[in-house]
Parts: structure tokens; sequence; C-alpha cells
């Protein structure tokens, strides 16, 4: 070869980068800025410690950590672990109502077809276009001792007094979280349901399975994937939850992510809410790995 | 047909007018900006302020709370806002980072308006014992509401009725809200336990004892609490579908809540209320020094003070303010000042929090 084609080769390969570099240029700054140097700086600041004036002393210190874990009481007796425990509670809660619910609906839309498939696809999804605030608001009026549901419960002879799952609490949250949530656990479900070959199922039938064993050992382990994806796509965002609990919990409990917004606002301890945010990444990133181990990117939808 | 000459001639003085307002929003008119680091509400008397002081026009800026102006304005922000208004227990720590300008008292002509309770707060929580850095704007206090159809009228104003199952024959069980934050929650219980001495000095302190029995109570009365709500619109909602009896917040908020729903009314417990002031402070690092606390005189000033505490639902410290105020649920009994205590910040802020932590995970 002679060095003239060397020459141009190489100038084709350098090209060949430039155009690489040029596609995924923005893309990588994107995520260096958005979210690598902010996670670096979270890091950073929950090493770091507040002092009374509100400035950032950037020392290395290790004492918010042990603030999360070590109460007056000992170890891991502190509410942060408190509201973390029964934040992973709610959100296996939420995950669990929501496969539950969508596990049907999802195989019902993939049986049917047409206007039909349309329109039960519209009534399913038309609350998810609501603002989210509108529907809390809806929530707040359904639940409580004088809310709607109680009201027409206490009508009826079947009850003599309000029915303490429909007060504000534990149960409304999880009821409104798994309604806010149940979309993306319906369309996970519905794009993996999709892929099955009902051929399959049929010759399960034929073979003699009953609607159990069929659902046990064909529909379920055929949508694995989905079912996967659908609960991190409900348990990451329940876990951290802000604003449901704020409205329909009334301060009787505190889930994490409003432990560390009250320390962040009332105290400025950005420290403190910088390593409990770093923590609470861990079941995310638990999450993932698991759906990255058996899932596939096609599988997701 | 435009010809291309003549739409360069039309773009260009398109152009003109458009830098020609642009520079009027910039301040380009030679005007002093006074940029104020506030709460909302404040952008309602704007107008009146700058027609009351030649060339001066207001910027507004709202914060999330006092510490958040705090931190702004220690960060580098004092140079940035001519004005900062955190609550009053916020402002001796503007004054010990050397944040705020000791107040002209030659330009605050309506000092002598203000009640001789804020005077004094402004002579003594504002002061570094030689001069004044702060000036109190407007006031409330926090004490309970409460349906006037279950909890009639003329029971015994007491903070016992927030921790009390049964008051003067009423149920009470499963109405009560308290406010949804440690530093009031905890203070309100201290207060109906009976631990006034706690508020003595420059700083609440609670003894362990004290701190110990307040989260007691706490988790016990827990059970009969609807919850720890704070919010104007959640107990605008509730007090309207009958669940609240009685509720702990601000005056403010009650105010919004009786304009919306008949049959609530604002208690004047027999014990002593605590009381918050918005304390206005000119940072050190202003430039406009001279304009910002001409600013503050007219947010005291009779007519603009009146208007003022109308568009916010909150009482004037400046009582010629005050007496100018129509809205009657703005109206106040003239004692009420007398036995108010007012915020002070908590000595042990991190025991307190972690305590009202455990208090509502319990």
């Amino acid at each position: 070869m002679s060095t003239i084609q060397q020459l141009g080769e190489a100038f084709e390969r350098r090209g060949e980068r430039a155009k690489l570099a040029l596609m995924t240029g923005p893309g990588v700054s994107w995520l260096l800025a958005l979210i690598l140097a902010p996670t670096a700086f979270l890091v950073m600041v929950s090493f770091a410690e507040v002092n009374s004036s509100y400035d950032v002393v950037w020392s290395f210190s290790v004492s918010n950590y042990r603030e999360l874990f070590v109460g007056e009481s000992g170890l891991f007796k502190t509410p942060f672990i408190d509201s973390f425990l029964l934040s992973l509670g709610i959100a296996a809660s939420t995950t669990v109502a929501t496969v539950v619910l969508a596990y049907p609906v999802a195989y019902l839309l993939t049986r049917l077809s047409g206007r039909t498939f349309k329109l039960v696809l519209f009534a399913v999804l038309v609350p998810f276009f609501t603002i989210f605030i509108v529907r809390i608001y809806s929530w707040l009026s359904l639940f409580g001792s004088e809310g709607l549901i109680n009201s027409m419960l206490v009508a009826t002879p079947l009850v003599s007094g309000p029915v303490g799952i429909f007060e504000y609490g534990l149960a409304a949250v999880v009821i409104s979280l798994t309604h806010a949530f149940f979309p993306y656990m319906l369309l996970t479900l519905y794009s993996s349901l999709e892929g099955i070959d009902y051929g399959v199922i049929e010759a399960s039938r034929d073979l003699g399975a009953t609607r159990l064993e069929i659902a046990k050992d064909v529909v379920i382990p055929l949508s694995a994937q989905g079912l996967i994806t659908g609960c991190v796509f409900v348990f990451v965002p329940a876990l951290g939850t802000f604003i449901t609990p704020q409205f329909l919990a009334r301060g009787k409990f505190t889930m994490i992510a409003e432990v560390l917004t009250a320390r962040i606002n009332e105290l400025y301890a950005i420290n403190y809410g910088a390593a409990g945010s770093l923590f609470l990444i861990i079941p995310t990133i638990i999450a993932f790995a698991i759906v990255m181990r058996t899932t596939t990117l096609e599988a997701m939808g | 047909m435009v010809d291309r000459r003549q739409f360069i001639k039309a773009a260009g003085a398109v152009g003109v007018t458009g830098m020609a307002g642009l520079s009027g929003c910039m301040g380009g008119g030679g005007g002093t900006t006074v940029s104020i680091l506030t709460w909302t509400g404040y952008d309602a008397v704007n107008d009146q302020v700058e027609e009351a002081l030649d060339d001066v026009e207001l910027e507004i800026s709202i914060a999330d709370g006092s510490a958040n102006m705090f931190s702004t304005v220690n960060a580098g922000g004092g140079e940035e806002y001519d004005i900062v208004i955190p609550n009053n227990e916020y402002v001796p720590q503007f004054i010990e980072a050397d944040l705020a300008a000791p107040v002209d008292m030659d330009v605050i002509t309506n000092f002598d308006s203000l009640y001789g309770t804020f005077q004094s707060a402004a002579e003594g929580q504002f002061s570094d014992g030689s001069e004044i850095y702060g000036m109190p704007l407007q006031f409330g206090w926090y004490a309970y509401g409460y349906d006037t159809s279950v909890l009639p009228e003329d029971h015994e104003h007491s903070y016992e009725v927030l921790f009390s199952e049964e008051y003067e024959g009423v149920d009470l069980s499963g109405g009560i809200t308290l406010y949804d934050g440690y530093y009031k929650a905890i203070m309100a219980t201290g207060l109906a336990l009976g631990y006034t001495e706690a508020f003595e000095g420059d700083t609440v302190s609670f003894t362990d004892e004290q701190l110990t029995t307040i989260e007691e109570t706490l988790i016990d009365f827990k059970p009969n609490l609807l919850g720890f709500v704070h919010d104007e619109e959640t107990l605008t909602q509730d007090y309207e579908n009958g669940n609240i009896i009685a509720s702990y917040a601000n005056r403010s908020t009650h105010v919004g809540i009786m304009n919306e729903v008949d049959n609530v009314a604002f208690s004047q417990p027999k014990e002593e209320e605590l009381t918050w002031f918005e304390g206005a402070v000119v940072t050190e690092g202003s430039s406009n020094k001279e304009a910002a606390f001409q600013v503050l005189n007219e947010y005291i000033d009779s007519d603009i003070g009146a208007a003022l505490s109308e568009e916010r639902n909150i009482m004037n410290t400046s009582q010629a303010a005050m007496d100018n105020i129509e809205t009657e649920s703005l109206q106040i009994e003239p004692d009420v000042l007398e036995g108010m205590i007012p915020f002070k910040p908590a000595e042990r802020d991190d025991t307190w929090i972690e305590m009202f932590e455990r208090i509502k995970n319990a």
C-alpha cells in the first residue's frame, strides 16, 4: 500500500472519529454537565459541614452519614432509618398494588383491537393527563372521616361510622400512589404481553393446562422482563415521593423525601440532605442493576 | 409592496423602539432600582411606593423562607439585594454576620407610629446595643382557629383545646391539627404545658426534661390529631369538609380561611401568643441605602402600610396603618400585643427537629 493510500485511510478514520465525536459530543456533554457534575457536587457536600452562618465548610467529615444511622438510642435507631424503612414499605406496597391491578388490564388490552382498544386505553390513561396536584386535591376530597367515600358509606346501612382505611394516612397514600403510577406499570406490561406469541398459550391449553397454570407457567414468565421494568418504574419514584404524603398523610408519618426537605428548608442542612439523598440512590441502583441483568432495552418498551 | 430599503428602515425603527423600551425596564431612565428579597404579596403596593418616592423603582424577588434569605445574602447576594425581609428571629444573624446596615433613623420618619411593642423590639432584638439594624414591618401570631359551629365562641380560649379529647363538653377527637413544623409545634406544646420561662432569654431553651415531656405529650396525643397541617389551602378544604374543629397555625392563614369559610374564628388564648414579625434589613453591601430606607418607611406609612396589610392579610406594625384598615378580620384587640412572645431562635435546633421527626413517625 502506498504512503498516499495510507494517509488517505488515516484521514478517513480520523473523519469517522470526528463524526462520531460530533454526534455523541452533545449527549456526553449533557450527561457530564447535568448528571455527573451535580452528583459529584452532592458527594462532596455530603462529606462537608455547614456552619452557623450557613456557609459550607469544605472538610472531610463522615458526621453526616453517622447522623443518618446513629441516633440517641443506638445504631439504626434514627428518624431517617424509620422514614427510610417506611418509604420502602410504601413503595413496595404501591408496586405490588399496581402489578395486581395492571396485569389483567394489560392482558385485556392485548386481546382487544380497534375502537374498543382505544376506548379502554383512553379511559385508563385519561387521569394521567391531568395535573398531578389536581389529582391530589381530588384524593383529598375523597378521603377523611368527612370525605366523599366515608360520607357515602355512612349514608348506607353497611357501616355505622367512618371507615379507617378511608381516613387520611398510610392507606390513602398507597391508594393515591397506586393511582398515580398505574399507567407506568400498565404500559410496560402491555408492551411486554403484546410480544407474546399467543399460539403458545393455545398450545398449552390444548395440552390440558388450567388458566392458573397458563398464567403461572406461560404468561408471567414470558412477560417477566416487562414486569421487572414496570416494578422499577413504579418503585423508584414511589420511594422518593414527596407531594402525596404531604397532603394525604397529614404529617402523621414522614416519608424519606419529607425528612430531607424539612432538614434543608428549616435548618439549611444541605450536607445532611446530600448524605441522605446519596443513601437513597442505593435502592435505585440495585433496582436498575436487576433490570439490566434481566431485561433488554427492547423489552422495556 | 415593501422594498428592501423600506423594510430595513422599518426594522431599524422597531429595533430602536424596542431598545428604548428595554432600557426603560433596565432602569436606564436614571432612577434608582431598589431590589428586595422578601415574601409574597409585597409587589401589590409597588405602584404606590414608586408613586410616593420619586425616581425609585422596586424589583421584588421571592425567597423560600428566612433561612434561604440569609444564605442567599451571605453567599454574596448583599450587593444584589438592597433590602431583605426575613422573620424577626433571623435579623440577629444578619447583624452578627455584618450583613445588615445600621438604620438611618432620619429617613424612617414613621418609626414613631409603630406600636410600642415593635419599637421596643427594634431597639432590643434588632439592635447591637448602640444602633438599630432592622425595621419591623408586618406581624402576626400563632394561636388556634376553630369551627364556631362545633366549639362555641364563648369557650375559654386556651391552648388546652389543642391537647384535649373533650373540651367544655365538645368532643374534639380527630378534629385537631397542629402546625407542620418542628419549631412552631414544639413551642406551642411548650406553652400549653406552661413552660413560659423557656422563652425568656435570647433563645428558646427548654430543659431536657421539658423536651421529653413535650415529646411524650405530642406522641400520646397524636392519635387524636387529624394531623400536622399548616398550609391555607388544605386547612380551608378541611374546614369546608367539616374535618377540623381546631387548628393551630398563623393568624394570617386563618384570616385567609375566614375569608373563604363561614363559622371559623381565631382564638386569643389566655396563655401568651407566639408572635412573629417581618424584620426588614438594608444590606451592608447595598449601594442604594438611602432609597432602601425610604422604601421601608413607606411600608409602615399609614396608607401604604394599610394597603399592604389588606393585600397580604397580615397586620402592620404601624398603629397608624392599622387604624386605616377596614377589613374586619384584620382588626385586633388593643391588649393582644401585651401578652406576646416574639419568636426567638431555638437553642437546640438539631435536637428539636429530630424530636419532631420521632413524634411524626411514632
